[in-house]
């Protein structure tokens, strides 16, 4: 099965730190919005038309995760 | 239900599917990690902000392999994955070192049986929960 491929949303340091909006969650998802809150991302994806976007929030820095916190 | 894996470096893939929270007013679409170590679903405190969601006014603590307690609030929900649709109580907390939420034993396995192949890159998932 063909994975859903965050790298390149991951590796943009334009994201990371912030939340993003997704177009849908596809093999190759489109971010449409991003913003430092949530409630600010949400809405700039909605001025775009996207009233429900997939919404994530990109961490600062890539690491494994070992069990939770 | 089967969902594929997410890739977020060549050798970090994760099982994550997206789920939609429902609050009494408003929705929203959220990727969430299945975690079969984690006891409880744990969700980005911001998300219950901006979805109005009321969260108990006493914090609860909780534990992950680090040696440090995270706080956290108590808040109804609505989930809805695939066709199923249930109400559960998550934890709300701070946890932007994630870019997801977590889906713990209760307020989801309660609810499913899950199959995880790494090999296949595939989540299967099947309603189980029996109404009372």
């Amino acid at each position: 099965m063909s994975t859903i491929d965050m790298k390149k949303i991951y590796n943009n340091k334009s994201y990371r730190g912030n939340w993003v909006a997704l177009r849908s969650f596809t093999s190759d998802p489109e971010v449409i919005a991003y913003a430092k809150t949530l409630k600010e991302t949400l809405k700039k994806a909605d001025k775009k038309g996207f009233q429900h976007p997939v919404i994530m929030q990109i961490p600062k820095e890539i690491l494994p995760i070992i069990g939770i916190i | 239900m089967v969902y594929p894996y997410l890739e977020f470096t060549a050798t970090i893939r994760r099982p994550i599917i997206e789920i939609i929270i429902k609050s009494e007013s408003n929705f929203a679409i959220y990727p969430v990690l299945i975690d079969s170590g984690a006891d409880y679903c744990i969700f980005n405190i911001e998300l219950a902000k901006a979805l109005g969601i009321k969260l108990t006014k006493k914090r609860t603590n909780f534990r992950g392999v680090g040696k440090d307690k995270v706080k956290g609030f108590w808040g109804k929900v609505e989930i809805k994955i695939g066709n199923q649709t249930y109400q559960t109580k998550a934890i709300f907390a701070e946890i932007s070192q994630f870019g997801h939420g977590i889906l713990g034993q209760q307020g989801f396995f309660d609810h499913f049986d899950v199959k995880l192949s790494y090999q296949k890159q595939a989540i299967e998932i099947e309603h189980t929960k029996v109404s009372n």
